[in-house]
C-alpha cells in the first residue's frame, strides 16, 4: 500500500468499514509509515477539535431563544 | 438532545403527553415545545447560516414545517431528534436561496503525493495532546474560525456529519447527493482543516 492509497482509506478505516483484508493492508502501512501515523493522528485530532468546537459557542452567544423570536414562531403557527 | 419540557403548568410533561396535547392543537404545548427546544434550534442553524437574520428565519421555518407536519411524526426517534432534522433543512434550504461567496480551492489544501504514491512532505508532529490544547477558549475559536473558511460544500458535510451527528445517508438525503460523495466530501474537508490548523498546532524547532 502506498502512502496515497493509506490516505484515501482513512474514512471507511476510521468507520471500521474496511474488509479484513483491507484493515492488514492499512495497518501494515501504518506500522512502517511515520509520516502516515502522524498524519492519522492529526487526522483523529481534526476530528476531536471540529466536535468540542462548538461545545461553548452557542450558549454563549445566547444562553435563551430570544423572547420575540419565541413570539415570532407562535404567530407564525398561528398563521399557518 | 434536550429532553422536551413541557414547563408552562411548573411541571414537566413526557413526551407522549406532550405528542398528544400538540396534535390536538393545544397552544400552551407548542409553546413549551419551542421554548425548550428554540436555543439548541438556533445554535444549529447558527452553525449553518453563519448570520443571525437567517438562522432566526430558519427557525422559524423549521418550527411551522414540524407545527404542519405534526401528523407525520412516527415516533420512531424523539421529537428533539425530528426537529434537528427539520431545522437543518430548514437551513440549508435558505443556504441554497443565498449568494455563494466566492471559494478558494482546497487543493492547495490536501498532501501531495510524490510519482511513486508515497508522501512529497514530512509532518511536524503537533505540540500538546488535544485534550490540553482544548481546553483554551481562543483555540475553540480558532477552530471555529477555520471551519468557517471552507468552501461551504465541504463546511456543510464537515457540520452535518462529524459536529450535528448526521449519518452518511441521512446527510446525504438532506444534501441531496449520494452516500459516496458525502464521504468523498467529508475526507476532503477534514484533510482541508487538517491543514488550516497544522500551522497552528506543529510543534515549534527551535
Amino acid at each position: 500500500m502506498t502512502c496515497r492509497e493509506f490516505i484515501a482509506f482513512i474514512v471507511e478505516y476510521l468507520d471500521g468499514a474496511l474488509p479484513q483484508d483491507g484493515q492488514a493492508h492499512f495497518e501494515s502501512h501504518l506500522t512502517r509509515c511515520p509520516d502516515c501515523g502522524e498524519y492519522l493522528r492529526q487526522y483523529r485530532a481534526t476530528i476531536t477539535l471540529c466536535r468540542e468546537a462548538f461545545r461553548d459557542a452557542g450558549a454563549q452567544a445566547a444562553p435563551e431563544m430570544p423572547e420575540d423570536l419565541v413570539r415570532a414562531v407562535l404567530n407564525a403557527i398561528k398563521r399557518a | 438532545m434536550t429532553d422536551v419540557d413541557g414547563s408552562t403548568a411548573g411541571t414537566t410533561m413526557d413526551e407522549g403527553t406532550l405528542l398528544t396535547r400538540l396534535r390536538a392543537g393545544d397552544e400552551r404545548a407548542y409553546e413549551a415545545l419551542v421554548r425548550a427546544n428554540g436555543t439548541r434550534l438556533l445554535a444549529v442553524a447558527r452553525r449553518i447560516l453563519g448570520n443571525e437574520e437567517d438562522a432566526r428565519d430558519a427557525v422559524q421555518d423549521a418550527f411551522t414545517a414540524a407545527y404542519r407536519n405534526l401528523d407525520r411524526f412516527e415516533g420512531g426517534s424523539r421529537l428533539s431528534t425530528w426537529l434537528h432534522r427539520i431545522v437543518v433543512n430548514a437551513a440549508l434550504m435558505k443556504l441554497r436561496t443565498r449568494k455563494r461567496k466566492p471559494e478558494q480551492p482546497l487543493d492547495p489544501l490536501l498532501p501531495g503525493f510524490a510519482d511513486d504514491g508515497h508522501h512529497a512532505d514530512q509532518f511536524s508532529t503537533w505540540e500538546e495532546p488535544i485534550d490540553v490544547t482544548l481546553e483554551r477558549a481562543e483555540t475553540r475559536d480558532l477552530v471555529r474560525r477555520q471551519i468557517d473558511n471552507l468552501p461551504d460544500k465541504y463546511r456543510i458535510v464537515l457540520l452535518l456529519r462529524d459536529i450535528e451527528g448526521l449519518s452518511t445517508d441521512e446527510a446525504a438525503a438532506a444534501l441531496g447527493t449520494t452516500a459516496n460523495a458525502v464521504k468523498i466530501r467529508l475526507h476532503r474537508a477534514r484533510q482541508a482543516l487538517r491543514a488550516l490548523l497544522d500551522p497552528h498546532f506543529r510543534e515549534k524547532r527551535p
